[in-house]
Protein backbone atom coordinates (compact mmCIF):
# COMPACT_ATOMS: atom_id res chain seq x y z
CA UNK A 1 0.00 0.00 0.00
CA UNK A 2 1.45 3.18 -1.04
CA UNK A 3 0.05 6.48 -0.66
CA UNK A 4 -1.29 8.62 -2.95
CA UNK A 5 0.60 12.17 -2.15
CA UNK A 6 -2.20 14.63 -3.21
CA UNK A 7 -2.36 18.06 -2.35
CA UNK A 8 -4.50 17.14 0.12
CA UNK A 9 -1.29 16.31 2.25
CA UNK A 10 0.50 20.21 1.81
CA UNK A 11 0.77 21.70 5.22
CA UNK A 12 0.93 24.97 4.14
CA UNK A 13 4.56 25.60 5.17
CA UNK A 14 7.24 24.28 2.18
CA UNK A 15 9.84 22.80 3.94
CA UNK A 16 7.55 20.59 5.88
CA UNK A 17 5.96 19.53 2.62
CA UNK A 18 9.48 18.34 1.60
CA UNK A 19 10.31 17.01 4.09
CA UNK A 20 6.84 14.77 4.66
CA UNK A 21 7.44 13.80 0.61
CA UNK A 22 10.94 12.82 1.45
CA UNK A 23 9.49 10.58 4.42
CA UNK A 24 6.71 9.42 1.92
CA UNK A 25 9.68 8.81 -0.71
CA UNK A 26 11.39 6.15 1.88
CA UNK A 27 8.54 4.58 2.71
CA UNK A 28 7.51 2.96 -0.94
CA UNK A 29 11.79 2.53 -1.37
CA UNK A 30 10.73 0.43 2.08
CA UNK A 31 7.72 -1.19 0.04
CA UNK A 32 9.65 -2.11 -3.17
CA UNK A 33 12.30 -3.76 -1.09
CA UNK A 34 9.48 -5.73 1.45
CA UNK A 35 8.01 -6.79 -1.86
CA UNK A 36 11.12 -8.25 -3.58
CA UNK A 37 12.26 -9.98 -0.22
CA UNK A 38 15.68 -9.80 0.85
CA UNK A 39 17.78 -6.76 0.48
CA UNK A 40 18.89 -6.68 4.29
CA UNK A 41 21.64 -3.75 3.80
CA UNK A 42 19.35 -1.90 1.49
CA UNK A 43 16.34 -1.95 3.84
CA UNK A 44 18.41 -1.29 6.81
CA UNK A 45 19.93 1.73 5.24
CA UNK A 46 16.68 3.12 4.57
CA UNK A 47 15.41 2.37 7.99
CA UNK A 48 17.81 4.82 9.48
CA UNK A 49 17.64 7.02 6.87
CA UNK A 50 13.83 7.57 7.62
CA UNK A 51 14.65 7.82 11.56
CA UNK A 52 17.52 10.47 10.62
CA UNK A 53 15.14 12.45 8.48
CA UNK A 54 11.66 12.02 10.97
CA UNK A 55 14.14 13.27 13.93
CA UNK A 56 15.04 16.20 12.01
CA UNK A 57 11.31 16.92 10.79
CA UNK A 58 10.30 16.67 14.17
CA UNK A 59 12.45 18.74 15.86
CA UNK A 60 11.77 21.77 13.27
CA UNK A 61 8.13 21.08 13.03
CA UNK A 62 8.15 21.12 16.95
CA UNK A 63 10.41 24.17 16.76
CA UNK A 64 8.12 26.44 14.48
CA UNK A 65 4.58 25.00 16.31
CA UNK A 66 6.29 26.36 19.99
CA UNK A 67 7.45 29.40 18.41
CA UNK A 68 3.75 30.45 16.98
CA UNK A 69 2.22 29.63 20.26
CA UNK A 70 1.04 25.88 19.12
CA UNK A 71 -1.96 25.21 21.61
CA UNK A 72 -1.99 21.37 20.70
CA UNK A 73 1.48 21.20 20.46
CA UNK A 74 2.63 18.89 23.50
CA UNK A 75 -0.06 15.96 21.91
CA UNK A 76 1.58 16.63 18.58
CA UNK A 77 4.48 15.51 20.39
CA UNK A 78 3.53 12.21 21.74
CA UNK A 79 2.34 11.20 18.29
CA UNK A 80 5.71 12.04 17.10
CA UNK A 81 7.74 10.44 20.35
CA UNK A 82 5.47 7.47 19.79
CA UNK A 83 6.72 7.08 16.05
CA UNK A 84 10.13 7.46 16.47
CA UNK A 85 10.04 5.15 19.32
CA UNK A 86 8.52 2.46 16.79
CA UNK A 87 11.10 2.91 14.35
CA UNK A 88 13.91 2.70 17.17
CA UNK A 89 12.27 -0.48 18.01
CA UNK A 90 12.02 -1.93 14.42
CA UNK A 91 15.33 -0.77 14.03
CA UNK A 92 16.71 -3.01 16.32
CA UNK A 93 14.62 -5.60 15.30
CA UNK A 94 16.86 -5.96 11.83
CA UNK A 95 20.19 -5.35 14.14
CA UNK A 96 21.04 -8.65 13.12
CA UNK A 97 20.36 -10.44 10.07
CA UNK A 98 17.78 -13.42 10.77
CA UNK A 99 14.31 -11.01 10.16
CA UNK A 100 13.11 -10.64 6.53
CA UNK A 101 11.72 -7.13 5.05
CA UNK A 102 8.35 -6.75 6.47
CA UNK A 103 5.19 -5.07 4.53
CA UNK A 104 3.44 -5.21 7.94
CA UNK A 105 5.77 -2.48 8.66
CA UNK A 106 5.73 -0.64 5.33
CA UNK A 107 2.02 -0.70 5.69
CA UNK A 108 1.95 0.76 9.25
CA UNK A 109 4.43 3.37 8.13
CA UNK A 110 2.40 4.24 5.12
CA UNK A 111 -0.86 4.48 7.26
CA UNK A 112 1.15 6.55 9.87
CA UNK A 113 2.13 9.30 7.88
CA UNK A 114 -1.24 9.36 5.77
CA UNK A 115 -3.01 10.08 9.13
CA UNK A 116 -0.63 12.14 11.40
CA UNK A 117 0.55 14.09 8.16
CA UNK A 118 -3.21 14.13 6.78
CA UNK A 119 -5.24 14.60 9.81
CA UNK A 120 -2.71 15.62 13.11
CA UNK A 121 -0.47 17.92 10.88
CA UNK A 122 -3.61 19.47 9.22
CA UNK A 123 -4.34 21.04 12.23
CA UNK A 124 -1.61 23.20 12.71
CA UNK A 125 -2.20 24.26 8.80
CA UNK A 126 -4.26 27.86 9.69
CA UNK A 127 -1.52 29.07 11.62
CA UNK A 128 0.29 29.14 7.75
CA UNK A 129 -2.80 30.61 6.05
CA UNK A 130 -1.56 33.90 4.61
CA UNK B 1 11.97 32.70 34.20
CA UNK B 2 11.35 32.42 37.74
CA UNK B 3 9.36 29.32 38.41
CA UNK B 4 7.21 30.81 41.52
CA UNK B 5 6.29 33.70 38.83
CA UNK B 6 4.04 30.59 37.79
CA UNK B 7 2.84 29.82 41.29
CA UNK B 8 4.11 26.44 43.37
CA UNK B 9 6.94 24.62 41.45
CA UNK B 10 7.31 21.31 41.41
CA UNK B 11 11.14 19.62 41.49
CA UNK B 12 12.14 16.25 39.89
CA UNK B 13 11.59 13.84 42.89
CA UNK B 14 8.30 15.40 43.38
CA UNK B 15 7.50 14.97 39.71
CA UNK B 16 8.69 11.35 40.04
CA UNK B 17 6.26 10.13 42.95
CA UNK B 18 3.02 11.90 40.95
CA UNK B 19 4.25 10.33 37.45
CA UNK B 20 4.55 6.46 39.53
CA UNK B 21 1.15 7.28 41.08
CA UNK B 22 -0.48 8.01 37.94
CA UNK B 23 0.96 5.25 36.04
CA UNK B 24 0.23 2.80 38.72
CA UNK B 25 -3.49 3.92 38.78
CA UNK B 26 -3.86 4.68 34.82
CA UNK B 27 -1.27 3.09 33.39
CA UNK B 28 -0.15 6.15 31.56
CA UNK B 29 3.56 6.67 31.82
CA UNK B 30 4.28 10.71 31.78
CA UNK B 31 7.16 11.46 29.61
CA UNK B 32 9.76 14.37 30.82
CA UNK B 33 7.74 16.59 28.87
CA UNK B 34 4.62 16.80 30.78
CA UNK B 35 6.44 17.55 33.92
CA UNK B 36 5.20 21.72 33.27
CA UNK B 37 1.46 20.30 31.93
CA UNK B 38 1.70 19.15 35.30
CA UNK B 39 2.61 21.95 37.50
CA UNK B 40 0.29 24.21 35.59
CA UNK B 41 -3.15 22.13 35.68
CA UNK B 42 -2.54 21.57 39.12
CA UNK B 43 -1.50 24.45 40.41
CA UNK B 44 -4.76 26.20 40.96
CA UNK B 45 -6.41 22.64 42.52
CA UNK B 46 -3.36 22.88 44.63
CA UNK B 47 -4.30 26.72 46.09
CA UNK B 48 -7.94 25.70 46.19
CA UNK B 49 -7.05 23.17 48.76
CA UNK B 50 -5.15 25.41 50.63
CA UNK B 51 -2.12 23.51 50.26
CA UNK B 52 1.43 25.25 50.07
CA UNK B 53 3.26 22.46 47.86
CA UNK B 54 3.30 18.96 45.83
CA UNK B 55 4.52 17.07 48.44
CA UNK B 56 1.79 18.50 50.24
CA UNK B 57 -0.78 17.60 47.93
CA UNK B 58 0.36 13.68 46.98
CA UNK B 59 -0.08 13.18 50.83
CA UNK B 60 -3.70 14.74 50.55
CA UNK B 61 -4.21 12.26 47.45
CA UNK B 62 -2.92 9.37 49.00
CA UNK B 63 -4.64 9.93 52.10
CA UNK B 64 -8.40 10.59 49.98
CA UNK B 65 -9.98 7.09 50.18
CA UNK B 66 -12.92 8.18 48.05
CA UNK B 67 -10.45 8.27 45.51
CA UNK B 68 -12.15 11.13 44.25
CA UNK B 69 -8.60 13.74 44.31
CA UNK B 70 -7.01 10.79 42.30
CA UNK B 71 -9.37 11.30 39.55
CA UNK B 72 -8.95 14.72 39.47
CA UNK B 73 -5.36 14.25 38.81
CA UNK B 74 -6.03 12.03 36.17
CA UNK B 75 -7.90 14.41 34.60
CA UNK B 76 -5.17 17.06 34.62
CA UNK B 77 -2.67 15.09 32.81
CA UNK B 78 -4.85 13.30 30.49
CA UNK B 79 -4.97 13.68 27.05
CA UNK B 80 -8.39 14.16 25.70
CA UNK B 81 -7.95 15.88 21.85
CA UNK B 82 -9.99 14.09 19.75
CA UNK B 83 -12.49 14.59 16.82
CA UNK B 84 -15.38 13.43 14.48
CA UNK B 85 -14.62 10.61 12.26
CA UNK B 86 -10.98 11.08 13.35
CA UNK B 87 -9.17 8.47 11.36
CA UNK B 88 -11.97 8.25 8.70
CA UNK B 89 -10.71 5.11 7.38
CA UNK B 90 -12.26 2.93 10.22
CA UNK B 91 -15.69 4.49 9.89
CA UNK B 92 -15.24 3.42 6.00
CA UNK B 93 -13.89 -0.22 6.79
CA UNK B 94 -16.93 -0.32 9.22
CA UNK B 95 -19.56 0.03 6.98
CA UNK B 96 -18.15 -1.77 3.64
CA UNK B 97 -16.34 -4.99 5.92
CA UNK B 98 -16.95 -5.10 10.25
CA UNK B 99 -21.09 -4.59 9.75
CA UNK B 100 -21.50 -6.82 6.13
CA UNK B 101 -19.62 -9.17 8.30
CA UNK B 102 -20.97 -8.89 11.88
CA UNK B 103 -24.62 -9.93 9.76
CA UNK B 104 -23.60 -12.24 8.07
CA UNK B 105 -22.28 -14.02 11.26
CA UNK B 106 -25.29 -13.42 13.23
CA UNK B 107 -27.48 -13.91 10.44
CA UNK B 108 -29.30 -16.32 12.73
CA UNK B 109 -29.64 -14.06 15.74
CA UNK B 110 -29.57 -12.76 18.17
CA UNK B 111 -29.71 -9.18 15.84
CA UNK B 112 -27.85 -7.14 18.36
CA UNK B 113 -24.65 -4.88 17.40
CA UNK B 114 -22.58 -4.46 20.46
CA UNK B 115 -19.90 -1.61 19.71
CA UNK B 116 -17.54 -0.25 22.31
CA UNK B 117 -15.16 3.30 22.36
CA UNK B 118 -13.02 2.08 24.95
CA UNK B 119 -11.56 5.65 25.68
CA UNK B 120 -14.12 7.80 24.50
CA UNK B 121 -13.23 11.23 25.28
CA UNK B 122 -15.42 13.82 24.94
CA UNK B 123 -17.77 11.44 22.84
CA UNK B 124 -17.07 12.49 19.10
CA UNK B 125 -15.46 8.67 18.95
CA UNK B 126 -18.64 6.98 19.84
CA UNK B 127 -20.95 9.78 18.07
CA UNK B 128 -18.93 8.81 14.67
CA UNK B 129 -19.63 5.19 15.05
CA UNK B 130 -23.51 5.71 16.00
CA UNK B 131 -23.59 8.34 13.21
CA UNK B 132 -21.86 5.99 10.61
CA UNK B 133 -24.33 3.03 11.90
CA UNK B 134 -27.36 5.54 11.26
CA UNK B 135 -26.05 6.46 7.90
CA UNK B 136 -26.99 3.09 6.86
CA UNK B 137 -29.93 2.45 7.85
CA UNK B 138 -30.41 -0.23 5.00
CA UNK B 139 -27.90 -1.92 6.76
CA UNK B 140 -29.09 -1.69 10.09
CA UNK B 141 -32.60 -0.88 10.93
CA UNK B 142 -33.47 -3.93 11.82
CA UNK B 143 -30.79 -4.31 14.37
CA UNK B 144 -30.88 -3.56 17.91
CA UNK B 145 -27.88 -1.25 18.68
CA UNK B 146 -25.52 -1.15 21.79
CA UNK B 147 -22.84 1.25 21.74
CA UNK B 148 -20.41 1.29 25.00
CA UNK B 149 -18.67 4.21 25.67
CA UNK B 150 -16.08 4.70 28.73
CA UNK B 151 -13.31 6.29 29.48
CA UNK B 152 -11.21 7.25 33.26
CA UNK B 153 -11.76 10.53 32.85
CA UNK B 154 -15.01 11.68 34.30
CA UNK B 155 -15.03 15.37 33.67
CA UNK B 156 -14.63 14.35 29.57
CA UNK B 157 -17.35 11.63 30.21
CA UNK B 158 -19.12 14.86 31.61
CA UNK B 159 -19.21 16.89 28.30
CA UNK B 160 -19.36 13.27 26.18
CA UNK B 161 -23.19 12.87 27.74
CA UNK B 162 -24.31 16.63 27.78
CA UNK B 163 -23.35 16.30 24.04
CA UNK B 164 -22.29 20.35 23.06
CA UNK B 165 -19.85 21.13 20.71
CA UNK B 166 -18.46 24.87 20.09
CA UNK B 167 -19.90 25.53 16.34
CA UNK B 168 -16.28 27.20 15.67
CA UNK B 169 -14.87 23.29 15.62
CA UNK B 170 -17.19 22.29 13.44
CA UNK B 171 -16.15 22.98 10.11
CA UNK B 172 -14.99 19.21 8.88
CA UNK B 173 -18.64 17.79 9.47
CA UNK B 174 -20.83 17.29 6.70
CA UNK B 175 -23.56 19.44 6.66
CA UNK B 176 -25.98 16.93 6.39
CA UNK B 177 -25.30 15.50 9.74
CA UNK B 178 -25.26 18.36 11.25
CA UNK B 179 -28.71 18.69 10.67
CA UNK B 180 -30.04 15.56 11.35
CA UNK B 181 -28.24 15.08 14.23
CA UNK B 182 -27.83 17.99 16.19
CA UNK B 183 -29.96 21.45 17.29
CA UNK B 184 -27.88 24.84 17.99
CA UNK B 185 -27.90 26.35 20.90
CA UNK B 186 -26.07 29.43 21.87
CA UNK B 187 -22.65 28.90 20.63
CA UNK B 188 -23.30 24.83 20.29
CA UNK B 189 -24.35 22.35 18.48
CA UNK B 190 -25.61 20.17 20.57
CA UNK B 191 -26.74 16.46 20.10
CA UNK B 192 -30.62 15.84 19.72
CA UNK B 193 -31.97 13.94 22.90
CA UNK B 194 -32.81 11.16 20.75
CA UNK B 195 -29.73 9.96 19.80
CA UNK B 196 -27.45 11.14 23.05
CA UNK B 197 -29.70 7.91 24.48
CA UNK B 198 -28.33 5.70 21.82
CA UNK B 199 -24.67 5.76 23.74
CA UNK B 200 -23.98 3.91 26.95
CA UNK B 201 -21.32 6.56 28.57
CA UNK B 202 -19.76 4.53 31.45
CA UNK B 203 -16.97 5.31 33.55
CA UNK B 204 -13.72 2.71 33.07
CA UNK B 205 -10.27 2.23 33.27
CA UNK B 206 -8.62 0.11 31.10
CA UNK B 207 -5.80 -1.62 33.41
CA UNK B 208 -8.73 -3.48 35.31
CA UNK B 209 -7.49 -6.86 35.55
CA UNK B 210 -11.02 -7.89 34.88
CA UNK B 211 -13.16 -6.86 31.91
CA UNK B 212 -16.95 -7.26 33.56
CA UNK B 213 -18.50 -7.39 30.24
CA UNK B 214 -21.62 -10.55 30.02
CA UNK B 215 -21.07 -10.38 26.24
CA UNK B 216 -19.43 -10.02 23.56
CA UNK B 217 -18.43 -7.31 21.15
CA UNK B 218 -18.41 -7.09 17.52
CA UNK B 219 -16.54 -4.18 17.15
CA UNK B 220 -14.02 -2.50 19.74
CA UNK B 221 -12.10 0.97 19.31
CA UNK B 222 -9.29 1.67 21.45
CA UNK B 223 -7.88 4.70 19.60
CA UNK B 224 -4.87 6.92 20.60
CA UNK B 225 -4.70 5.58 24.19
CA UNK B 226 -2.23 2.99 24.21
CA UNK B 227 0.47 5.66 22.86
CA UNK B 228 0.58 6.62 26.42
CA UNK B 229 1.05 3.00 28.05
CA UNK B 230 3.99 0.98 28.24
CA UNK B 231 4.82 -2.42 26.17
CA UNK B 232 3.32 -4.84 28.84
CA UNK B 233 0.16 -2.79 29.68
CA UNK B 234 -0.19 -2.44 25.88
CA UNK B 235 0.12 -6.02 25.47
CA UNK B 236 -2.00 -6.81 28.42
CA UNK B 237 -4.77 -5.20 27.44
CA UNK B 238 -5.12 -6.46 24.21
CA UNK B 239 -5.09 -9.90 25.23
CA UNK B 240 -8.85 -8.28 27.73
CA UNK B 241 -9.78 -6.91 24.36
CA UNK B 242 -9.12 -10.20 22.60
CA UNK B 243 -11.08 -11.88 25.70
CA UNK B 244 -13.89 -9.68 25.26
CA UNK B 245 -14.13 -10.15 20.89
CA UNK B 246 -16.59 -12.36 19.61
CA UNK B 247 -14.80 -14.57 17.34
CA UNK B 248 -15.02 -12.48 13.88
CA UNK B 249 -15.09 -9.01 16.03
CA UNK B 250 -12.53 -6.53 14.92
CA UNK B 251 -10.12 -4.18 17.35
CA UNK B 252 -9.84 -0.45 15.42
CA UNK B 253 -6.23 0.91 17.12
CA UNK B 254 -4.87 4.46 16.70
CA UNK B 255 -2.66 4.65 13.82
CA UNK B 256 0.04 5.44 16.21
CA UNK B 257 0.08 1.92 17.47
CA UNK B 258 1.65 -1.00 15.85
CA UNK B 259 1.01 -4.27 17.38
CA UNK B 260 3.78 -5.44 15.11
CA UNK B 261 5.98 -6.31 18.08
CA UNK B 262 3.42 -6.84 20.49
CA UNK B 263 2.38 -10.62 21.34
CA UNK B 264 -1.05 -11.57 20.53
CA UNK B 265 -3.72 -14.05 19.43
CA UNK B 266 -5.28 -11.52 16.59
CA UNK B 267 -5.60 -11.82 12.98
CA UNK B 268 -4.09 -8.58 11.27
CA UNK B 269 -6.45 -7.23 8.65
CA UNK B 270 -4.25 -3.97 7.64
CA UNK B 271 -2.67 -1.29 9.45
CA UNK B 272 -4.61 -0.64 12.87
CA UNK B 273 -7.28 -3.08 11.79
CA UNK B 274 -7.06 -6.59 13.58
CA UNK B 275 -9.96 -9.32 13.93
CA UNK B 276 -10.05 -11.95 16.43
CA UNK B 277 -9.82 -15.65 14.54
C1 LIG C 1 -6.34 11.16 23.10
S1 LIG C 1 -7.85 10.59 23.82
C2 LIG C 1 -8.43 9.53 22.53
C3 LIG C 1 -9.88 9.77 22.17
C4 LIG C 1 -10.40 8.95 20.99
N1 LIG C 1 -10.31 7.53 21.24
C5 LIG C 1 -9.67 9.31 19.73
O1 LIG C 1 -8.90 8.50 19.20
O2 LIG C 1 -9.85 10.42 19.22
C6 LIG C 1 -7.29 9.50 25.10
C7 LIG C 1 -8.33 9.16 26.15
O3 LIG C 1 -7.93 8.02 26.89
C8 LIG C 1 -8.37 8.14 28.22
N2 LIG C 1 -7.61 7.24 29.08
C9 LIG C 1 -6.33 7.35 29.49
N3 LIG C 1 -5.99 6.33 30.30
C10 LIG C 1 -7.08 5.53 30.40
C11 LIG C 1 -7.36 4.32 31.11
N4 LIG C 1 -6.44 3.72 31.88
N5 LIG C 1 -8.61 3.80 30.99
C12 LIG C 1 -9.55 4.40 30.21
N6 LIG C 1 -9.34 5.53 29.52
C13 LIG C 1 -8.12 6.10 29.62
C14 LIG C 1 -8.15 9.62 28.50
O4 LIG C 1 -8.95 10.07 29.58
C15 LIG C 1 -8.54 10.27 27.16
O5 LIG C 1 -9.88 10.68 27.15
FE1 LIG D 1 3.72 16.40 12.91
FE1 LIG E 1 4.92 16.67 9.97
Amino acid sequence: MSVEWGDQYSVGHEPFDEHHKSMVRIIDQMTELAQKGDDHAGWVARIDELITLSIKHFTEEEAELERRGYAELIDHQDEHRNLLNELLEIRGRYSEKGSKPSLEITEFLANWMAVHVGETDARYRPLFKK
Amino acid sequence: MNDSYFGISINDKEFERFRDLIYRESGIKLRDNKKDLLRQRLNKRIRSLGLMSFSEYYKHVDEDRSRAELTELIDAVSTNVTSFFREMKHFEFLTKTALPQTFQRKKNGPFELRLWSAACSTGEEPYSMLFTLLEHEELTSKWNIKLLATDISTKVLQRAMKGAYPITKMDGMPSELLRKYFVTEGDNYVLKDKFRNMVNFRWFNLINNRFPFKHKFDVIFCRNVMIYFDKPTREELVHKFSAALAPGGYLCIGHSESLANTSHDLRYIQPTIYCKP
